[in-house]
């Protein structure tokens, strides 16, 4: 039956006349190469805050105590978290010493619970980011399920400081950090807190997904402070 | 009483409320539009650049088609095809059964309401629930939606409050919208969680690499997408694109159209579905492709750029017939002035050819479209095609353009009438006079203006 259905459909297609393929897409935004780490985290960190989101600056050794006193403000009980290595590197379960942290590393389904009811904030790295729209690009795999950054109320995302950060969405999409014959089960586009304004226009947070996004932005060791004074150049 | 057109507008201009809700978001909505638009010349170029895409996909839309279906397959996703939508509900229905599925989360989707899914669903003892908050608030009150981005414009906060009150029995300070939010939030996490499947639309699905890519703000398309064991995507065929390289385009365009915004929170592409090692999403991904009268739409050359629609819904929001009369009086699944054009075509010019008289041709649609649809021109075709291939002229309409006809045909019966109407008290309707002045014949025709001033400039040249 259904195959019949899709010979029609394609035959009454078809019947519209021969295909002429004369347009070859061309970008309408400038398509650049990535971005230098500090460019690129200076305009996304204001991009981010327009779409709400918490931007906290820090190095891999001040992230540590970043993320306990993140704990200890919000008061988590139960922070979700994947199993890529960066979490073991930085020593993460140390610094969430006073809540629990669970790992998420087996089925979605026993899981259930702890993600839609107990989590109080789910961590995830980030793989690229838009510049101009404030965008975070997570590809969730094997070791950072998709549920990380949708179930808890709050979504960690952590910035590394080698994250590519293209200008806009055409820069990341013309150089396709995937593959098209191997896609990611999964790419998410991020800007910003869930929100709706489904109820007269009124603008609310955390309709469905997290309420709050928390951007850790790790920036290397400030090993040449002499470096700084090219930051205006860099920007450029 | 309800199912005439005329006697639905008149309904709804009575309504105060309904009047007044809708202005106030109309307003907002050009007025957030108005404000994410880029410079002229680079909105232009994007405008131009998406029409192109449009256009382009259209003219290689079979082909697209079966690329589509070998690389989702190729991903794991299945791909089902609807002639209509009898054909579309009966696959989904299928698949709900062999997964024993009683509970379904919907995200939102103009095509599942197109198909009627929700009722078909039911009458098989099968929720389907909307989870889009806007949806949610409809779906409560037994309604449909009446604008296609904003589903419960419809709605104010004390009428949401009250809705809440007595389906959920929670008690909201209708001035406290985060409340009202949170509610819907509460509820709605659980169906997340014990649904045995979800459903969704697709915004554009890219044919080279088989994603399907979901545009939103508030998480629900995402919880649908991930969380049950099965996700069923339904979408309308011309929905495809060449690839994901066309999707910044289209997707700006979209976003700043419907909501103002220069992007959603959300950009969901999907690919597969759960693959081994992977902890969650969905085990079986299932695509419907659904025909339902548009494969003759893209038959019919004049007409076939109705398929370029992205819904965005910037056209209703810009059409002063919409913004008067609201969503629910057009009684069709698309309203305002891209639904004038395409349910006619889906359901048929005879019935539905009042649709397309609401309108002044005054060109708001046609400009506000992000790739350039020209929605006037269309309106203006299938009224050409109403009036010639229907019998829908009402006898003094006939007699009237007889009238007219014959006047224009006898240049001194022209000019005799001209100087008659001048003396005639022209009133207008009454209610339509309280706020305008009706317009009076100009002292001079056009011709007599024109000859005098040719007799003038000849004097002076003579002179």
């Amino acid at each position: 039956m259904n195959r019949d259905s899709r010979a029609r459909i394609l035959r009454r297609l078809h019947s519209a006349g021969p295909e002429i393929s004369t347009h070859h897409h061309t970008p309408v935004t400038d398509v650049r190469p990535r971005m230098s780490a500090r460019a690129g985290q200076t305009l996304l960190r204001e991009t981010l805050i327009q779409n709400r989101a918490q931007v906290i600056d820090c190095t891999p050794t001040t992230l540590k105590d970043r993320l306990s006193s993140l704990q200890r403000e919000y008061r988590w009980q139960n922070v979700i978290v994947g199993t890529h290595p960066l979490f073991t590197e930085i020593g993460l379960e140390e610094s969430l010493s006073d809540c629990t942290v669970t790992t998420y590393q087996q089925g979605y389904e026993s899981l259930k619970d702890t993600l839609f009811d107990t989590a109080d904030a789910g961590v995830t790295t980030v793989q690229a980011a838009i510049a101009d729209t404030g965008t975070l690009v997570v590809m969730p795999n094997e070791q950072e399920p998709r549920m990380l950054s949708l179930a808890p109320p709050v979504h960690i995302a952590i910035l590394e400081p080698d994250c590519p950060i293209y200008a806009n969405f055409d820069s990341l999409v013309a150089e396709a950090p995937w593959d098209t014959a191997t896609m990611p089960s999964n790419i998410l586009l991020i800007s910003g807190p869930s929100k709706t304004a489904d109820i007269q226009q009124t603008l609310a947070y955390g309709a469905h997904g997290p309420r709050e996004l928390v951007v850790l932005m790790l920036s290397d060791e400030p090993s040449h402070p002499a470096k700084k004074a090219d930051l205006s150049v860099d920007f450029e | 009483m309800k199912d005439k057109f005329s006697t639905r507008i008149e309904i709804a201009l009575d309504d105060a409320q309904l009047r007044d809700n809708f202005s106030g978001a109309m307003q907002f909505l050009r007025d957030k539009r108005q404000q994410a638009l880029p410079d002229d010349s680079h909105w232009r170029k994007l405008r131009f650049e998406g029409e192109r895409i449009r256009q382009q996909v259209l003219a290689r839309l079979p082909a697209l088609l079966e690329q589509l279906e070998t690389r989702c397959t190729q991903n794991g996703i299945h791909v089902h095809w609807a002639e209509d939508a009898a054909e579309a509900n009966q696959c989904i229905l299928r698949i709900a059964r062999q997964h024993d599925a009683k509970s379904i989360v919907k995200g939102k989707s103009m095509a599942t309401e197109e198909i009627g899914l929700n009722h078909f669903m039911a009458q098989h003892d099968i929720e389907c629930l909307e989870t889009d908050m806007g949806e949610y608030i409809v779906q409560l009150a037994g309604e449909t939606p009446s604008h296609i981005i904003m589903p419960a414009i419809h709605k104010n906060k004390a009428q949401i409050s009250k809705l809440f009150r007595e389906h959920l029995g929670e008690d909201c300070d209708p001035n406290d919208v985060d409340r009202l939010i949170g509610v819907g939030r509460k509820v709605l996490r659980n169906k997340f969680k014990h649904a045995d499947m979800g459903i969704s639309g697709v915004n554009f699905a890219a044919a080279d690499s088989g994603t399907l890519c979901l545009v939103e703000n508030e998480g629900n398309g995402r919880m649908c997408t991930t969380a049950p064991p099965v996700h069923i995507a339904v979408m309308g065929l011309e929905k495809v694109i060449p690839s994901l390289n066309e999707l910044p385009t289209l997707q700006s365009l979209l976003t700043r159209s419907a909501t103002g915004q220069a992007s959603t929170t959300y950009l969901n592409l999907i690919s597969h579905p759960r693959q081994t090692g992977e902890k969650d999403g969905p085990q079986e991904i299932h695509l419907v492709l659904l025909d339902n009268g548009r494969s003759r739409i893209h038959q019919d050359a004049d007409m076939q750029s109705t398929l370029a629609c992205i819904r965005c819904g910037a056209c209703m929001n810009h059409c002063p017939v919409y913004t008067r009369i609201g969503g629910h009086a057009y009684g069709s699944t698309y309203p305002g002035p891209i639904g004038q054009v395409v349910t006619p075509q889906l359901e048929g010019l005879q019935e539905k050819a009042p649709l397309v008289s609401a309108c002044s041709l005054n060109g708001a649609c046609g400009e506000a479209c992000p790739v350039n649809i020209p929605l006037p021109d269309l309106i203006r075709r299938l009224r050409a095609r109403i009036r010639t291939n229907t019998r829908h002229i009402r006898p003094t309409e006939r007699l009237l353009w007889q009238l007219w006809r014959f006047i224009n045909m006898r240049p001194r019966l022209y000019d005799l009438t001209l100087r008659i109407s001048r003396w005639i008290p022209w009133q207008g309707p009454t209610a339509w006079r309280q706020e305008r002045h009706f317009p009076k014949p100009a002292s001079k025709s056009l011709r007599r203006y024109m000859a005098e001033k040719a007799r003038t400039q000849q004097h002076e040249e003579d002179a």
